[in-house]
């Protein structure tokens, strides 16, 4: 026992730190610290932040961005951004009996031909019909789809984060039944034009 | 290192609290590199105390030595219960041990639940009427 940690403490010694650095779409500003004893091995992981610490707003608490270092060089190590997802418990707020809840997944492809993964979600006042659900479902679908082709994927990103994206959901939705809250639960990035 | 004055050097502790044990990793914000890690059978010999709150009490104190010898003064906290399809809330060692942190002079920033949960699979144990005492 005593001498394992020994040698751990050695190899603590032995790793170097590296500042994590957003990609230039979110500014470039430090999110965070690790630590490793080769620069190889910052390649592939991950970092979640959230918008709130971001942008320093802190009613922006509950999404969260996830970072992937692709590169290190020197002392920092740069990330793509590889998505992005609402609080567990912010989502389970959300979720009330005797309404209905809309989800939908889909992939789209955005004019520079990023392929992403969205899951936007509605939430209505009361429950709705079947049909409503439907209706509303095909409605957003459409709305997806189209913002996506005539939006660059910064842009699109950007409206998603700052909520402007679900804002548009909810007010061509809100025709077909009141709604309480639309939310982008999930964006995941599956595809990056060829290059 | 964190130089700057009011800046915390986070890490994350990785809460897993069950009814019959706590097991904390301390990592850094990645998760990739861990800066810590302590369980109820670190602490104590006695098999069934080690989910209880005085325990997960002591295992924080193991690891905020390291911590602090290593410089981290903040950790963002991940709790986790058994999940799947057990029991979804956490067990007794959790909010003792987030106590225990900020007791401890360490500051906590976010504090998660990331219990996983099922988007439905197998039947819980216990059969289909329950378990039956």
């Amino acid at each position: 026992m005593a001498r394992k940690t020994t040698r751990k403490v050695d190899r603590w010694k032995s790793k170097e730190w590296y500042q994590i650095v957003a990609p230039e779409m979110f500014g470039r500003s430090v999110i965070g610290e690790t630590f490793a004893d080769a620069p190889e091995k910052l390649i592939g992981r991950t970092i979640d932040v959230t918008v709130g610490e971001m942008t320093k707003e802190f009613s922006k608490q509950n999404v969260k961005l996830r970072f992937k270092v692709n590169e290190a060089s020197g002392n920092t190590a740069d990330t793509t951004f590889v998505g992005h997802r609402l609080a567990n418990d912010y989502i389970g707020s959300l979720v009330k009996r005797q309404t209905s809840r809309i989800d939908a997944n889909l992939e789209v492809y955005t004019k520079d031909g990023y392929r992403l993964r969205i899951k936007p979600t509605c939430f209505t006042t009361h429950r709705a019909k079947t049909s409503q659900i439907i209706g509303m479902r095909k409605k957003v679908e459409a709305l997806v789809f189209e913002r996506a082709r005539k939006l660059d994927f910064e842009k699109l990103i950007e409206e998603i984060v700052n909520g402007k994206f679900s804002a548009k959901i909810y007010r061509s939705v809100k025709q077909i039944y009141p709604l309480r809250r639309v939310e982008i639960l999930k964006t995941e990035i599956t595809g990056t034009p060829a290059t | 290192m964190a130089d700057q004055k009011n800046k915390p050097q986070w890490a994350v502790a990785h809460i897993h609290s069950s009814f019959n044990n706590t097991l904390i990793t301390v990592t850094d914000l990645t998760g990739a590199e861990t800066i810590a890690k302590s369980s109820g059978g670190m602490v104590t010999k006695v098999a069934r105390d080690e989910g209880s709150p005085y325990i997960s009490m002591q295992i924080v104190s193991q690891l905020v030595d390291r911590l602090k010898d290593r410089g981290f003064t903040g950790v963002h906290i991940k709790i986790r219960a058994p999940g799947g399809n057990k029991q979804r809330s956490p067990g007794p060692g959790a909010q003792a041990a987030v106590r225990a942190f900020a007791r401890a002079g360490i500051r906590i920033g976010r504090i998660e639940d990331v219990t996983p949960l099922p988007h439905d699979g197998t039947l819980a144990k216990g059969g289909r009427r329950g378990r039956r005492i």
